[in-house]
């Protein structure tokens, strides 16, 4: 006798803000009772467009979102082996083919005394 | 004794000359515009003479109403200033880094107010109030006759109350022919 089981992992999606807009982004997700909160991406505003072509920007502080979840087409760099976010970090990026980017901060505009966590937007 | 008094004259000749070229003609750092921010860089390739506009700097005033009294790139080698602007912004956008001149973008960039831009060298400074800053807009372009050009940031002289300070932005600012340049450009002319 074949017996079909059907697994389901929930996904708990939380709100966030960009330079771009609103969207929503999968933050934790719970199996069983297995409860794996993944830290939260915040919320941006402060922005600075910057010009599509080939460009290296660096500035004090890298936002990063938990292991597992790629936030590649969120930042536009995969940050997804790492975990939490660094204080310390330089975040390099090329800004490739966007008809245009953002850098966001968090607390301030990047480059400001207290940025925050600053992040790519497409 | 001769050439001891020799020796303590010349160390007082060359103390004041250093003292008179300086300090007191840049102004402390620690005035009302602040420290010039979180250490960073930004880096474009472009051809030669090819115009870039660079806005991710910005003015946030403490104090009184100020006015400054020069702009220009700070320790700049083969970086043509072409034109720089004080631009108000009233919401959470910069006016950012674009190619070519600037000009105004009230679609893509609500807040900031190009129409209300003054020229940097002279523009008065209003106490920032809120979200509200001044944004710092450069066109720049590299030199012919170079493939790397840049600037250790951007050095604002201004004037508040009766006190006379240097700003200088912690952001350089490069421009190469190639971006896979940026990298060792942007080691070699890092902070120490």
């Amino acid at each position: 006798m074949l017996i079909a089981r059907l697994y389901r992992t929930a996904f708990i999606f939380h709100r966030y803000s960009d330079c771009v807009g609103e969207f929503v982004q999968a933050a934790e997700w719970a199996g069983g009772k297995i409860i794996k909160v993944v830290p939260a991406l915040k919320s941006v505003a402060f922005c600075v467009p910057e010009l599509p072509g080939q460009s290296k920007i660096t500035k004090g502080t890298a936002a990063t979102f938990g292991a597992g979840v790629s936030l590649l087409k969120v930042v536009g760099i995969n940050l997804s082996a790492q975990t939490g976010h660094s204080t310390s970090a330089a975040l390099a990026f090329q800004v490739n083919g966007n008809p245009i980017a953002h850098l966001g901060g968090t607390t301030d505009f990047p480059g400001g005394t207290k940025p925050g966590l600053i992040q790519q937007t497409p | 004794m001769t050439r001891r008094w020799h020796f303590m004259a010349a160390a007082a000749v060359l103390a004041a000359a250093m003292a008179s070229c300086a300090p007191s003609s840049s102004g402390p750092t620690d005035g009302p515009f602040g420290n010039g921010g979180t250490a960073g860089a930004s880096c474009h390739s472009g051809r030669v003479r090819e115009v870039f506009t660079n806005g991710d700097q910005f003015i946030r005033n403490k104090g009184p109403q100020a006015r400054i009294t020069g702009l220009s790139l700070a320790d700049d080698h083969h970086i043509e200033l072409l034109g720089s602007w004080i631009v108000p912004i009233t919401g959470h956008t910069l006016y950012g880094n674009w190619q070519g001149w600037p000009i105004a973008r009230p679609r893509q960039l609500p807040g900031v107010h190009w129409d209300e831009r003054q020229p940097a060298d002279g523009a008065s400074i209003p106490t920032a109030s809120g979200l509200n800053v001044q944004n710092i807009v450069l066109a720049v372009a590299r030199a012919p006759g170079n493939r790397e050009a840049w600037a250790r940031g951007i050095l604002v002289k201004y004037r508040s109350g009766d006190h006379d300070y240097t700003l200088l932005t912690a952001t350089r600012i490069a421009i190469v022919t190639q971006v896979s340049e940026c990298d060792s450009l942007l080691k070699r002319i890092a902070p120490a």
